[in-house]
């Protein structure tokens, strides 16, 4: 991928990416996350071909991961968590979107992901299907249960 | 409804919620599945979970080219390392493989009580050409 094709493709994606990572696991770390995402995927992308869906696939299964990893390192260290949880609580002033990314944060990661794909980028099964590395009957049944917690969630809200 | 009731008109009652076109078969459709009534409430939900405005700039994208440009060029330089190790480790399973014909070539040129000698010359020009490699590229990698 040529320096152009990067900025066009950066450009595209990170809004959508930035902001899922923040409502997953906070702004302090996000920038982190989204940064190593693009890493990682500027220096695989010169080994395979993919199409622009399967390119944002491969970048949601990295910042997964990613976040997946941050989120047991968090675990570990309760110090780091509380820290973070007062930052989420000083950045945002709206208290419905503070709310909301609480809310959305307290969801399993993957439920997360699912919903993010299928709800805000508009990923098919088949998509998130890659994106997951899981079948697609599997997507359905996941995303079946992702979309009950969230459900639940708004519903208290 | 299970997983397996999903609503296959889903796909449409989202796309229609998304851009406002709705005809009359999405929208009785719609009175009558609580999935895609389920749907369009989540689909309004996230949508304005990500529509909130971030305070800060996202990451420059030239920082990232270049700090991927600089780690592949790093890899680079690394691989030749590998491949040298890899060279003179299978110059060394040759050797070893044909040594009876290298053994019988040298057994002519040099008395037979010699051959110990020989070997040992062989063993110790191999051990300090490695030494000597492993040396030049740990100093490499330090200089980097």
């Amino acid at each position: 991928m040529d320096h152009a094709a990067f900025r066009l493709f950066y450009e595209k994606t990170v809004p959508m990416l930035r902001a899922f990572v923040i409502r997953s696991c906070g702004s302090d770390v996000a920038d982190d996350i989204v940064q190593e995402a693009f890493l990682r995927f500027l220096q695989s992308a010169p080994m395979v071909k993919l199409d622009e869906a399967q390119m944002r696939a491969y970048l949601y299964r990295t910042v997964e991961s990613l976040i997946v990893n941050r989120w047991h390192r968090r675990q570990r260290d309760e110090r780091i968590m509380q820290a973070a949880n007062r930052d989420t609580g000083t950045l945002r002033p709206d208290p419905v979107a503070e709310e909301m990314s609480r809310a959305f944060a307290s969801l399993d990661p993957r439920h997360r992901t699912l919903l993010w794909m299928a709800y805000v980028e508009g990923f098919d099964h088949k998509e998130i299907a890659t994106a997951a590395k899981v079948g697609e009957k599997s997507v359905r049944v996941l995303l079946f249960r992702a979309r009950q917690m969230l459900m639940k969630v708004i519903k208290k809200q | 409804m299970n997983a397996q009731q999903i609503c296959t008109m889903e796909k449409s009652i989202i796309s229609a919620h998304a851009t406002e076109r709705w005809n009359e078969l999405l929208e009785s459709h719609l009175k009558s599945c609580t999935f895609c009534q389920d749907s369009i409430e989540i689909a309004k939900w996230m949508g304005q979970l990500a529509a909130i405005p971030e305070e800060t700039r996202p990451p420059d994208f030239e920082v990232i080219w270049t700090m991927s440009r600089i780690t592949q060029a790093s890899r680079r330089r690394f691989v030749p390392q590998w491949e040298g190790i890899a060279a003179i480790l299978a110059a060394a399973c040759i050797a070893v493989w044909a040594w009876s014909p290298v053994e019988s070539v040298i057994t002519k040129m040099v008395p037979q009580h010699s051959m110990l000698l020989v070997l040992f010359l062989v063993s110790l020009t191999l051990a300090a050409g490695m030494t000597l490699f492993a040396l030049s590229e740990t100093l490499d990698l330090r200089r980097r």
